[in-house]
C-alpha cells in the first residue's frame, strides 16, 4: 500500500464504508464536506437531516447512531444534492443503501409498517397503487368509479395483472425475501425497533 | 440546452409499448386517455399487456429493495420484448425505475442474484430502450404543431420537470440545472413559458416524505407553488402523475391553511398536447384534479387562422 492509502485506512473505517457502498454507490470517500448538498436540500431545510453529518458518522464508523435514527429517513430522494455536488457523490442510493443497512440489523419499525402497506398492494395485485388507496373510507367503491370513468375516456377497464404473471411475481416475492419482509412489517410485531430521534 | 445527441435517438414513429404505471391506470386515466389520443393522432402504433407488473420503482423507494426492482424491471423487459421495441412512459417514476435498475445491475451482486431469479422464470434481463412521453413530445413537435386545432391564448405557464426526469448516469434531453424544452413546447403551443426560482426543486412528494413526514412535504409544496404564482404563472405544466398529484391535491391543503394565496391549475403534458390537437376536454379526466382546470380550459382557443406550415425562417430556428 502507499502512503496515501495507508494514511486513509488508519482514518477511516473502510469495512462500514465499504458495505455502505455496494449496489455500485459511487465516491462516498470523496466528499469536500464543502456543504453544496446541505444548501440545496429539501429535507436539510425541512428538517435536521445533514448528509454532511451522516458522511462523516459513516466514515468514522459510528454505525449504530447512523442506522438507529430518524435522520437517514428524511431523505426525498430527488438528487437534487447530485447535481450539485462538484464530488458527485451519490447521495441519494448512498441513502437507500443506509436503509437497507438499517431495515438489516432490525430498524426502522413504524416508519416501514407505513410503507409497507404500498406492498401489500403488489403482493396480492401486482400493481402498487390502487383506486382504493384514495377513498380508504370506501374501497369498493373507489373501485367501481375508477372503472366507471375509465369507461367515459374509452379505456379499457382497470389493469389486471394476468395469473401468469402473477404466479411469476410470485416467485420473484419470495426469492428476493420481500414477502417474508413485507409480512414481518404487517404482522404488528415487534421484529422492527422504533427509530431513534436523537442524533 | 436540449441535448441534440440524445434528441436524435429519440425513435420518432415506434412502435412502442405503452407502459401500464399503476398510478396513471388507477387515479390519472386522463393521462392515459390523453396519451393514447395523440398516438393515434400522429399514427404511432402501440401495445400493452396484462401479462406487465408494477415498475417496482415503490419497493426501492419505500423498502430499499434492489432486487425487487432490479427483477421487476427485468421481467417488465422480458414482457415488453414479444410486443415492441421501445418501451414509452408518460410517468418518471416508471421511467427512472428502469434507469435506476441499469445502475443497480452495475453490482456484481444484484446482477448474478438478478439473472439468478429471473432464470427460474425462463427469463432474462436484457435492457430495453425506454422513452419518456415528454422527449416524445419534443421529437414530433412540429408534426403536432402542424396538427393543432387548438392554441394556449398567451397562456402564462411554469413548466415543472420533476427529479425523477433527470438521469445522471447517462445524460437526458435536458440537464436539471436550467432544462429548456418543456418550455419550447409550451411557446410552440401559443402559451408563454415562466421562468421561476424554484423550476428545479422538487414537488414535495419525496418518494415517502408524502406520508411519512407529512409537514415536511408540504412545506416544500409551498415554497414551489408561491415561487410559481409569484412569478406570475397562470397554470403549471408537468410530465408526472406523481408531480401532478401533489402539486394539485397539496394545494388544497396550502389553501385552507393559507399558505398559499390561490390555487392553480396542474395540467400533465399528455393533456395540454390532447387538447391541443382537438381532444374533448370532457375526456380527459380532469375529474381527478382537485384544483379547478376551468381558467386553464378557457385560455385554450380555438385557431383562428389556419396554420399554413412553417416558414423557411422558422423550420431553421425550430428545436430540432
Ligand atoms: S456536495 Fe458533495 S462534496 Fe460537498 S459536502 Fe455534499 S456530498 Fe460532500
Ligand atoms: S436526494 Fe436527499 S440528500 Fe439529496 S437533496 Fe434530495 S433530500 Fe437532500
Amino acid at each position: 500500500m502507499d502512503r496515501v492509502s495507508v494514511l486513509l485506512a488508519n482514518k477511516w473505517k473502510w469495512s462500514l464504508l465499504d458495505e455502505a457502498k455496494r449496489w455500485g454507490v459511487q465516491r462516498i470517500e470523496e466528499c469536500l464536506s464543502c456543504g453544496a448538498c446541505v444548501g440545496s436540500c429539501p429535507a436539510a431545510r425541512t428538517s435536521s437531516y445533514n448528509f454532511r453529518k451522516i458522511i462523516r458518522d459513516v466514515m468514522l464508523g459510528n454505525e449504530e447512531k447512523v442506522l438507529s435514527s430518524r435522520e437517514i429517513w428524511y431523505c426525498f430522494y430527488c438528487f437534487y444534492c447530485t447535481s450539485k455536488c462538484p464530488s458527485m457523490v451519490e447521495i441519494p442510493y448512498f441513502i437507500m443503501r443506509l436503509r437497507r443497512m438499517a431495515m438489516e440489523r432490525g430498524y426502522g419499525g413504524g416508519i416501514l409498517r407505513v410503507l409497507a402497506l404500498t406492498s401489500s398492494n403488489l403482493l396480492k395485485h401486482g400493481v402498487s397503487v390502487l383506486p382504493s388507496d384514495y377513498d380508504k373510507m370506501n374501497p369498493t367503491g373507489a373501485e367501481e368509479a375508477m372503472v366507471k370513468l375509465r369507461k367515459k375516456l374509452g379505456l379499457p377497464p382497470v389493469m389486471k395483472v394476468s395469473e401468469k404473471a402473477l404466479g411469476e411475481l410470485k416467485t420473484i416475492f419470495e426469492e428476493t425475501g420481500f414477502e417474508g419482509e413485507v409480512g414481518k412489517l404487517l404482522s404488528g410485531k415487534g421484529y422492527f425497533k422504533e427509530v431513534s430521534e436523537k442524533y | 440546452m436540449v441535448n441534440e445527441k440524445w434528441l436524435e435517438k429519440i425513435p420518432a414513429d415506434g412502435p412502442f409499448y405503452l407502459f401500464q404505471g399503476c398510478f396513471i391506470n388507477h387515479n390519472y386515466p386522463g393521462i392515459e386517455a390523453a396519451t393514447r389520443f395523440i398516438l393515434d393522432k400522429l399514427g404511432v402504433r402501440y401495445f400493452v399487456s396484462e401479462d406487465q407488473s408494477c415498475c417496482g420503482l415503490p419497493e426501492f423507494s419505500t423498502l430499499a429493495n434492489p432486487l425487487m426492482l432490479t427483477c421487476l424491471v427485468g421481467r417488465n423487459m422480458d414482457v415488453v420484448k414479444e410486443y415492441a421495441p421501445y418501451i414509452l412512459t408518460p410517468c418518471n417514476g416508471c421511467y427512472s425505475a428502469f434507469h435506476t435498475s441499469f445502475t443497480l445491475m452495475k453490482d456484481p451482486e444484484v446482477a448474478a442474484r438478478t439473472e439468478e431469479i429471473l432464470g427460474k422464470l425462463g427469463r432474462k434481463y436484457s435492457p430495453v430502450k425506454v422513452i419518456h412521453f415528454a422527449d416524445f413530445v419534443y421529437k414530433r413537435l412540429e408534426d403536432i404543431v402542424v396538427k393543432t386545432v387548438k392554441i394556449l391564448g398567451g397562456l402564462k405557464m411554469a413548466a415543472h420537470y420533476g427529479c425523477h426526469y433527470f438521469v445522471f448516469e447517462e445524460e437526458g434531453l435536458d440537464s436539471r440545472e436550467n432544462p429548456s424544452f418543456a418550455e419550447k413546447i409550451i411557446e410552440k403551443l401559443g402559451g408563454e413559458p415562466v421562468n421561476y426560482t424554484a423550476k428545479d426543486e422538487c414537488c414535495g412528494f419525496g418518494m415517502i416524505q408524502q406520508v411519512v413526514h407529512k409537514n415536511m412535504a408540504y412545506a416544500i409544496t409551498e415554497e414551489k407553488i408561491n415561487s410559481i404564482l409569484d412569478a406570475g404563472a397562470e397554470a403549471v405544466l408537468v410530465i408526472c402523475p406523481y408531480c401532478l398529484n401533489v402539486l394539485d391535491k397539496n394545494q388544497k391543503v396550502l389553501r385552507d391553511i393559507e399558505l398559499i394565496e390561490k390555487a392553480i391549475p396542474v395540467i400533465h403534458i399528455s393533456q395540454l398536447v390532447a387538447l391541443v390537437l382537438g381532444a374533448d376536454p370532457d375526456r380527459m379526466g380532469f375529474e381527478m384534479h382537485s384544483v379547478d382546470v376551468k381558467p386553464f380550459l378557457d385560455r385554450v382557443e380555438a385557431r383562428k387562422v389556419e396554420f399554413k406550415g412553417w416558414s423557411s425562417a422558422e423550420v431553421a430556428a425550430s428545436p430540432k
